[in-house]
């Protein structure tokens, strides 16, 4: 490869630069506390519909129909990551990008959710990958009620291991880069719709 | 992206420029005034934010004072999961490296993330050069991509535009009509640039933090063009300053707490990514290769000087939006990838040979709301005050050093300025009642728009 | 009490009238205020321009004459205060003057500050009496007591909390104070900001006064003459009938 420097040569300029060394040095890290506490199910779907997305909570046995109901009558097939139980037209990533690209809603299942900001956690492993929660106008995100912690940092420390891919999602793809004018569905999807089970 | 212009022009000329553009100056006025309000607002919701804030100021000191240490442990540990970490001395180092990842891979189409340090090495250039098709996919970058310019706001590129600028871009690009409602705008963007993200051989972004605990990077953005080039096509490519990496998740959670709040004044950004290392074994989507480039670009002779608190920044653009200069004059007129308050000080330390770049320093009236609002408590105005004071004995305007050499003189016996003091009160009404003033100097800069005390 | 009172050479070159009414309003509070004679500046303007060695030699003739004592230093103007008390010390670090300069920032205090009795350095819980009766002596016409807005200087504002200070301390005196949009925005002085950037500089004070002129009130004040003379200027050019007056004048229980 090209003219790249090498790692000792790089580092070696900031040893001699840097002023204190490499002696273990322990910051302060408080955790974030809020005027306003939201927790649980309840707390994350609140914080999820200030957002602009729509929530639900349904028994676990209900989780098809809820699904089936939200896609109903959109223009186009409903996309499903692979394993996940739902009735779904097209399968990622069997179907291959371009017509999961074509799909009017993705069907994920979300790890965790942070309830203090309405944010749900979507790993790329695990058959669950990445293009169905991004590609289709339309997300449907399947939290289980018991997974949801307070916040994003309550998960990430309480996480072992890390997939390649770890996104947090706090609602709806948007924008504000015209006139600082929010618009809400600019390259993700805009109509995000969070289904509680359990 | 602008040409250099062949004579260099100063900042006051090209404030006066941007100072006849009421248009520009009505859309910043707006974008700067709201982006505050919703900071305030967001901030206003955490009970310790100043706890917080104090807490991000000694992570930042602490990470650039281990610097060695963290960036040898995220590369150790990214490389293990079959990441590629290159190190770049400076922008053409840097260049060279992306340029080679895209020959070898035959990349035809980018599809590019915002990056600061993209933009810092003036990436698009060369890549174009080499034959490539770059899209800017990020929206206000995209807009600033059309309009042949460098973004004007760290944040918000195109703060400075209003709709109707926008839908005149929009139309020409797309050669038939957009109309200017913003939803109308946003909408072509998402279908334009949709093919953009399937057909592209390598996506490129920024790196907001690299977490040493874990080998991950951790990309934040509202859009999801992010997602979309990290995810999408087989390479990724990330570009990262040297600084910006943080110890482990705890310190990240502090980051990320202020981060957002204090850009966009969101708790989080839509899309917060940590990514580590490319697509693994039994994974069925992702890039197959993982590359992050880091650039020193001038930073590591900023280590450890009284100046490294300005590398503690981690680009919200809050000192932007509060800064009464920027609000006047937009981010162009500072001629240089960053604006603002933080761009008048990173810019000459950066470049420190550049002369053009010294200027930034006085480009501020140190009313010091840059640093009452910065997150991560970088004492911008003072920074400036030292630069300054560092520049001073190189000013080229012997006068202005012979003007101040003769002020302390005349300022430090009690008679001479006690002589000012009558002088005054006997030249100032006279002065006043003359029709004509030799417009020179301080008294001709003062007379530009102002009467005489 | 006695208090070493520092008025400024802004206010001795251009308005020393300022000086006079801010001891009046110190007497009438119960001290008794000693000018720093021999004082001139306190090297701000080069100090913000970069040139340290001018600054200092300038401000050194201020601080020798400014003495030992243990008295307060009672300044009459938000930025001079600041530099005084914040930046002194860094200024003559290294010297022969640094104790000096250090004990000089611990007493140096921001004439509302001292009066509202909030600042270390001053005395609490002396205030001047909410009004007063003396012989005239400003030189300017008389202040009818109308309504009156107040510039916050961003030195005063943001280094020593003086916002609130120049807000009680004319309470105290019976004016209640109108609040403009924008408050905290700098006018655009900035030292040698404003002649070294005079566009950018004129087009702050634009929008400030804008910003004041739309309360509707016609008198603005602040304990900074700089940022006055500076929207003064400005506003004389446009033509717009706005009164400029220091905090000083305004409290002055002679007018």
């Amino acid at each position: 490869m090209s003219a790249c420097t090498p790692r000792d040569e790089f580092l070696g300029r900031l040893r001699t630069g840097a002023a204190g060394g490499t002696g273990p040095i322990a910051p302060p890290t408080p955790r974030a506390r809020f005027v306003r506490a939201r927790t649980g199910p309840d707390g994350f779907m609140a914080a999820w519909r200030a957002l602009g997305g729509t929530a639900e909570r349904v028994p676990t046995d209900e989780l098809r129909g809820a699904v089936a109901a939200f896609a109903a009558g959109r223009d186009g097939p409903l996309l499903a990551a692979a394993g996940l139980d739902v009735d779904a037209d097209l399968r990622w990533p069997d179907c291959g990008s371009q017509a999961a690209a074509g799909a009017a809603v993705g069907v994920v299942r979300a790890v965790a959710a942070a309830a203090q900001t309405g944010t749900a956690l979507l790993r790329a492993d695990d058959n669950r990958g990445r293009a169905a929660s991004l590609l289709p106008p339309a997300c449907v995100l399947v939290i289980d009620a018991g997974t949801i912690v307070d916040t994003l940092g309550d998960y990430l420390r309480g996480t072992g291991d890390l997939p390649s891919q770890l996104v947090a999602v706090t609602g709806p793809s948007r924008s504000a880069d015209i006139e600082s004018t929010l618009v809400i569905g600019v390259h993700g999807p805009g109509d995000v719709h969070a289904i509680l089970t359990g | 992206m602008s040409a250099p212009t062949a004579t260099p022009v100063s900042f006051g000329r090209r404030a006066g420029r941007a100072l006849g553009d009421d248009r520009m100056r009505a859309a910043i006025a707006r974008g700067t005034g709201l982006m505050v309000q919703r900071r305030h607002e967001a901030i206003a919701e955490l009970r310790n934010a100043d706890e917080l804030r104090d807490a991000a100021s000694v992570i930042r000191a602490a990470a650039l004072q281990r610097l060695p240490e963290l960036l040898e442990r995220w590369s150790d540990n990214l490389g293990a999961l079959g990441g590629h970490v290159h190190w770049a001395s400076d922008a053409d180092e840097a260049n060279a490296i992306v340029a080679g990842i895209v020959a070898r891979r035959g990349a035809k189409v980018i599809a590019k993330g915002k990056s600061m340090v993209s933009e810092e090495i003036h990436l698009n250039d060369v890549l174009e050069r080499a034959g490539a098709d770059v899209v800017e996919t990020d929206l206000g970058e995209f807009i600033q991509q059309l309009a042949g310019e460098p973004p004007s706001h760290i944040v918000a590129p195109a703060m400075h535009k209003d709709r109707f600028e926008v839908a005149d871009l929009l139309s020409a690009d797309r050669g038939a009509p957009v109309s200017p409602e913003i939803t109308a705008e946003a909408a072509y963007a998402r279908r334009r640039l949709r093919q953009a993200f399937l057909d592209a051989g390598v996506g490129i972004t920024g790196v907001n933090f690299a977490v040493a605990a874990t080998g991950s990077i951790c990309l934040v953005e509202n859009e999801g063009n992010g997602r979309m080039c990290s995810s999408l096509p087989p390479t990724h490519i990330a570009l990262m300053g040297l600084e910006r990496i943080v110890a482990d998740f705890d310190e990240l959670d502090v980051m990320l707490n202020l981060l957002a709040r204090s850009a966009t004044g969101q708790a989080l950004t839509t899309y917060t990514n940590i990514i580590t290392g490319p697509r693994r074994p039994g994974e069925v989507d992702g890039p197959e290769e993982l590359h992050v480039v880091v650039l020193d670009g001038g930073r590591s002779a900023v280590v450890g000087t009284r100046f490294s608190p300005a590398l503690h920044c981690i680009r919200c653009g809050a000192c932007l939006n509060v800064c009464p200069v920027y609000r006047q004059v937009g981010g162009h007129t500072y001629d240089s990838v960053y604006s603002g308050p933080i761009g008048a000080v990173l810019t000459p330390l950066l470049k420190p040979t550049d002369p053009a770049a010294r200027e930034l320093a006085e480009a501020s009236s140190l009313c010091g709301a840059c640093t009452e609002i910065c997150p991560v408590r970088i004492p911008l105005h003072d920074l400036l005050l030292q630069l300054r004071h560092r520049d001073a004995r190189a000013d080229a305007s012997r006068l202005r050093r012979a003007g101040f050499w003769l002020w302390s003189q005349a300022w430090s016996r009690r008679w001479s300025f006690g002589a000012m003091v009558l002088g005054a009160r006997v030249v100032l009404p006279l002065l006043r009642r003359l029709r004509w003033l030799p417009d020179i100097g301080w008294l001709g800069a003062w007379r530009q728009g102002r009467e005489l005390p | 009490m006695v208090v070493r009172f520092f008025a400024s050479c802004l206010v001795e070159l251009l308005q020393p009238n300022v000086g006079a009414a801010a001891q009046r309003v110190l007497r009438a509070g119960g001290h008794d205020p000693q000018p720093v004679r021999g004082a001139t500046c306190c090297g701000q303007p080069a100090y913000n321009a970069g040139y340290a060695g001018e600054a200092r030699r300038v401000a050194r003739r201020t601080l020798r004459a400014l003495g030992d004592a243990d008295t307060a230093c009672v300044v009459a103007s938000g930025s001079c205060a600041t530099m005084m008390s914040h930046h002194w010390p860094e200024l003559f670090e290294g010297t022969a003057d640094a104790d000096a300069a250090r004990r000089a920032a611990a007493r140096t205090v921001e004439l509302t500050a001292f009066l509202t009795g909030t600042a270390a350095a001053g005395s609490a819980g002396d205030r001047p009496p909410a009004s007063g009766t003396g012989d005239g002596g400003s030189a300017q016409e008389p202040d009818g007591g109308g309504p009156v807005v107040v510039h916050d200087s961003c030195h005063a504002l943001r280094e020593l909390g003086a916002g609130a200070t120049v807000r009680r301390a004319l309470a105290d005196a019976g004016r209640t104070p109108t609040e403009a949009q924008g408050t905290e925005r700098c006018c655009g002085f900035g030292g040698s900001f404003s002649v070294k950037m005079p566009a950018v500089s004129v087009a702050m004070a634009d929008e400030k006064l804008d910003n004041l002129a739309a309360t509707g009130c016609m008198q603005i004040t602040s304990c900074d003459l700089s940022c006055l003379l500076h929207l003064q200027g400005r506003a004389r050019r446009r033509g717009l009938a706005l009164r400029f007056d220091h905090v000083a004048s305004l409290l002055d229980p002679g007018t």
